[in-house]
This record gives C-alpha cells, sequence and structure tokens, in this order.
C-alpha cells in the first residue's frame, strides 16, 4: 500500500469482501491515516447498504473477541454434548470450586490413611463411613445459604430454581462419587461390600435437599451428618484381628435391610422435594400454592 | 401495573409490612421511607423474591400467588436487590452473561450483544472483562444495575439504584431510567429526595410498615406549604431547623406570626409527614 489506501480496496473492505490478511493490513492503514478514515466515513454515510454491511462487520468482530473464555472442564462438557448454557449455569453454582476441592481432599486424605495403616481395617471403616459424608456437603455448599442475598437475583430469573438446584447437585455427585467408587476398588473389600457407601450417600444427598425445602441447606447437611457419624460412631468399632464384613454387619446402614431402607428413604425425599419445589424460588417462606 | 392489597409480611415479632395496600401506575415510582421503613420488604414482594404472609399481590395483570403467575412476572421483570451477592472470581461480563441465561437469552449471539448493550448503559464497556473481585462497590453496583436491563424488562424493581453512583453517572442513571420509563413500569427506593424531584412521576411513603402517602411528587412538596420559613435566629418552636450556606436558618413546621415563608421542597413535605407534623388528606 502506499500513501492512502485504494478507493476500491476501502468500498470492498466496507463490504467485507476482502481477504484477512488483505483487510487487516488496510484497518493497519486506517489506524494511522485521517484521511483515508474520513473516506470511509464519508463512503458508508451515503450509502445506507455500505453502513449496513460494515456494522454487520464489526459486529461480527465484536462477537468473536467477546466470545466469553471458557475452562477445559467446561469445553470438555460442551464436547459431551452438554448445552452451552447449562455448562455455564453449573459453572456458576457458588462455592462449586470449594465443594469440589472440599471432595477431592478429603476422599483422598481418607485414601491415603487406608492406604498408609496396615492391614488398613480401621482406614476401611474409616472410609466407608467417611465417603457417604462428602457428596452431602458438596450438594449444601453449591446451594449456598438459605436467606443469603447472593441469590435473589437468580431467585427471581424465570429460570426454573429446582432445575437448576438438580444440575448443580449433579455436579457435586459426578465430580465426588467416581472419585470415591474408584478408590474404594483398592480397599481390602470383596465385591459390592466395597460400595457400600453408595445408597447411604445417595440418601444423604436426597435427605439435604428435602431438608433443605424447610431449613437452612447448611444446617439441613450438618444435622445429618452428624446423625450418621453418631450411628457409626455408636456401632462400629475396631475389628481386632475380626474378618470386617464381620464388624460391617454391627451397623445397621451396612446390613442389606438397612441398604434397602436407604434406598426407599432416597425416593422418599426426592418426591419430597420435587413437592416442595417451590420452597426453592423463594428463600423462607414458600409462596402459597 | 402494580396492585397490592392488605399486603403484611414479619419477621418473628417484627412486622416490616402492616397491612400495605398500593396501586402503582406506568412511569416512575419512588418509594421513601426512613431506615427499617419496611422498603426493601415491599420491593422484594413485588420482585417476587418473597412472599407476604397475607394479602393480595397482582402485578402486571398477574397473580403473584401461583407459580405461573410469578413465572410470567419474572420474564418481564428487572430486578435490583439492595445487597445483591457477586462471584468475585466472575468477570463483569461473564457475571451478567450468567444472569442473561437465567433470563432465558439462550442464542449466544443474541446474549453477547445483549450483555454487551447493558454494560455499555452503565459505562462499563472498558472493564467488562475485569474480574469482580478487582471492583470497587460502586462499580460492582454497576454491574448489579447492568443486569436489570437486560432483555428491556417491562418492570424495573430497583432497591437504592443510585447509592454508589458518582453525580455523572448518577444523571446518566436518571437519564436512562427516564428514557425507558415511558410505557415501563418503574419503582425504585431511594434516601434522596433529589432523585425522587428528578425522576419520578410517583412517590409512595412508608414509615413502620405503613403507608403514609401516595400521590404526585408536587403534592408531597404541597404539604409543605406554608410550613417552610427562613429566619436569621434558629426558632425554637419549629419542628425541624438547620443552617443553611448563607448563614441564615431554614425552618419547617408551624410557622409563627410574621414568619417569612419561603417555597417548599420535596424534602420539607417528607420531613413533616414522616415527623407527623401532617397528614396526606386524600389518605384515609
Amino acid at each position: 500500500m502506499t500513501w492512502h489506501a485504494d478507493p476500491k480496496d476501502l468500498l470492498s473492505y466496507i463490504a467485507g469482501r476482502l481477504t484477512q490478511v488483505h483487510a487487516s493490513s488496510v484497518e493497519a492503514h486506517l489506524l494511522r491515516c485521517g484521511e483515508c478514515r474520513d473516506v470511509l466515513a464519508a463512503r458508508t454515510h451515503e450509502d445506507p447498504d455500505a453502513l449496513f454491511a460494515h456494522q454487520t462487520n464489526r459486529q461480527r468482530l465484536l462477537d468473536i473477541i467477546d466470545e466469553p473464555r471458557t475452562s477445559w472442564l467446561e469445553r470438555l462438557f460442551v464436547r459431551a454434548g452438554v448445552p452451552r448454557d447449562v455448562v455455564q449455569v453449573v459453572a456458576a453454582a457458588p462455592a462449586l470450586r470449594h465443594a469440589w476441592w472440599l471432595a477431592g481432599t478429603a476422599l483422598l486424605g481418607a485414601a491415603a490413611l487406608a492406604a498408609a495403616i496396615e492391614p488398613g481395617s480401621v482406614a476401611t471403616l474409616i472410609f466407608l463411613v467417611a465417603a457417604p459424608v462428602v457428596p452431602p456437603l458438596g450438594v449444601a455448599m453449591a446451594y449456598g445459604w438459605r436467606g443469603e442475598p447472593a441469590d435473589e437475583i437468580t431467585v427471581v430469573a424465570p429460570y426454573p430454581s429446582l432445575r437448576l438446584v438438580i444440575l448443580r447437585t449433579t455436579v457435586v455427585l459426578t465430580s465426588t462419587l467416581p472419585v470415591a467408587a474408584t478408590l474404594s476398588i483398592a480397599l481390602p473389600l470383596h465385591g459390592a461390600t466395597a460400595l457400600l457407601w453408595l445408597l447411604p450417600a445417595l440418601a444423604l444427598c436426597a435427605l439435604t435437599l428435602a431438608l433443605s425445602t424447610v431449613v437452612d441447606p447448611i444446617w439441613a447437611t450438618t444435622a445429618l451428618v452428624a446423625v450418621w457419624l453418631a450411628g457409626a460412631g455408636m456401632k462400629l468399632r475396631p475389628p481386632h484381628g475380626l474378618p470386617l464384613e464381620h464388624v460391617l454387619r454391627e451397623f445397621v446402614a451396612f446390613r442389606p435391610a438397612g441398604q434397602a431402607v436407604l434406598g426407599g428413604l432416597t425416593l422418599l425425599a426426592l418426591v419430597a422435594v420435587a413437592m416442595r419445589r417451590s420452597s426453592f424460588e423463594t428463600w423462607g417462606k414458600p409462596w402459597a400454592p | 401495573m402494580i396492585e397490592l392489597s392488605e399486603v403484611r409480611k414479619a419477621f418473628r415479632s417484627t412486622v416490616a409490612l402492616d397491612g400495605v395496600g398500593v396501586d402503582i401506575g406506568s412511569g416512575v415510582t419512588g418509594l421513601l421511607g426512613p431506615n427499617g421503613a419496611g422498603k426493601t420488604t415491599l420491593l422484594r414482594i413485588v420482585a417476587t423474591a418473597l412472599a407476604p404472609d397475607t394479602g393480595r399481590v397482582r402485578i402486571l395483570g398477574r397473580d403473584a400467588a401461583t407459580r405461573s403467575g410469578r413465572l410470567e412476572i419474572r420474564r418481564r421483570l428487572g430486578y435490583l436487590p439492595q445487597d445483591p451477592g457477586f462471584y468475585l472470581g466472575f468477570t463483569a461480563y461473564d457475571f451478567v452473561d450468567y444472569v442473561a441465561i437465567l433470563k432465558e437469552i439462550t442464542d449466544p449471539i443474541t446474549r453477547r450483544r445483549e450483555v454487551r448493550r447493558v454494560l455499555d448503559a452503565v459505562g462499563l464497556s472498558d472493564r467488562m472483562h475485569h474480574r469482580l473481585g478487582t471492583f470497587s462497590g460502586g462499580l460492582r453496583r454497576r454491574v448489579a444495575l447492568a443486569q436489570t436491563l437486560l432483555g428491556d424488562p417491562h418492570l424495573l424493581v430497583l432497591d437504592e439504584p443510585t447509592v454508589g453512583l458518582d453525580p455523572a453517572l448518577r444523571l446518566r442513571f436518571r437519564e436512562t431510567l427516564s428514557g425507558i420509563a415511558v410505557e415501563h413500569v418503574v419503582l425504585i427506593s431511594t434516601q434522596l429526595t433529589e432523585d425522587v424531584t428528578a425522576l419520578c412521576t410517583a412517590v409512595i411513603v412508608i414509615d413502620r410498615g405503613q403507608l403514609l402517602f401516595t400521590g404526585k411528587p408536587d403534592e408531597l412538596t404541597a404539604l409543605a406549604d406554608d410550613r417552610a420559613w427562613q429566619d436569621d435566629t434558629r426558632h425554637a418552636g419549629a419542628f425541624l431547623s438547620w443552617r443553611t450556606g448563607d448563614g441564615r436558618y431554614r425552618h419547617i413546621g408551624d410557622p409563627p406570626p410574621g414568619a417569612r415563608t419561603v417555597p417548599a421542597t420535596l424534602e420539607d413535605g417528607y420531613l413533616l409527614l414522616v415527623g407527623g407534623r401532617v397528614q396526606n388528606p386524600a389518605q384515609p
């Protein structure tokens, strides 16, 4: 390019017909040259079509610049076919990162403990009791404090509150359960015994959500976790050479009947959540039905 | 457009609203009242963020007590809470974009343009990719204000929108509001009577959960007609007195005989009303 841009080039530039390289050299010149900018402005001023084309191009450029940055995890979910807006809503869950951090640390800590202590019976017990506690804590944290004004904007948005709660719960579960499941493979237990923590975990999560329709989720999960730990603490004793399966049977939640009850409780709690979903809409007293 | 009747809301033993009934039409309505008067509670109820204990709430012709009614209201609502929480790791753009998704603007291109438009309206286009954690309180307030404008809502409920805005921005904000207010319903609460004078077509005054006044700003000002006067000395019998810039005293209350009365302001009317010195003749 010489002193000034070729008028023909300017026209093509306005219409968006230049190649990327050519267009950027015209742009570089335009940035320095007031006269060519005036020519461009005059041209777009007298020709509505040219102006429109120019604005469309500018808009397209801004759209590219404003493309939100996403984390690798978000991109992974989008690749897997989850709609982008769903991923964004989920990623915005308050304290979700903390929840993941907490879940990961607690589970890895328990696993490390299990590996460090030989032959691992006490550590295994600790793992089976601790693993169900982590997901409901994550659920409560992802959900936030009731009455906290942080979510007032969220609450009055038309997006269904129950959908939001379920989406975030799902994220917590998909991030904690596989970790716990992987770690439980390393436990010195056979078959299904290694997964005894799963139903208690699900039940505690579902009950946390159900109780959250009445009280603050943090209180709900604290109370449930306390009941769980107290029950386990009262019944489970260090094996002292006894087979671990034998010791586990002392705690009703680890017996088949107890597991069935936990499964039933999970379903009942989910039904309660669905029935009381309007309480997720407002902080505090739900709107009259 | 907004009809409340016999609305009552208590938080434990504290009665925030005690049987309030108001009709609010299109235009900008200012809600005035001392701290703790129940302004925020009233706005939260209108924004469907809070359910009243008793009473009827109809907004834009829909019953807020039904789920479908609330959904229809929320689709037309922009709401600025008194104390909105932020995810500090988010940029201003991310935050508004997130709210836009919750407001059902799902098409990515439309959403991007809309987010940029509202951030521009509050003068944040050059900072939209900065994290909220680095923003001052006033800047965060502007981000919160931006999200209320998403989707050009028919009903705007703004809790103290001018707090944290510098004079130039406040002016710009007032202009933005008066520009959109013609066929829209805007309800703002404020501590500043000048906001009402500059902006509002109607004004509501509440105190201790009860409605004290509803009418035009002029009518609130008129309550103080012949009740404001100036003097060189402080007058002990006045309801309130303050020293003005020129060293004289301005009084409001019942003027003594021969007092030099001055034109009343909206603030005079408001102070006399909340102080119980005058009553709105139109009120029951």
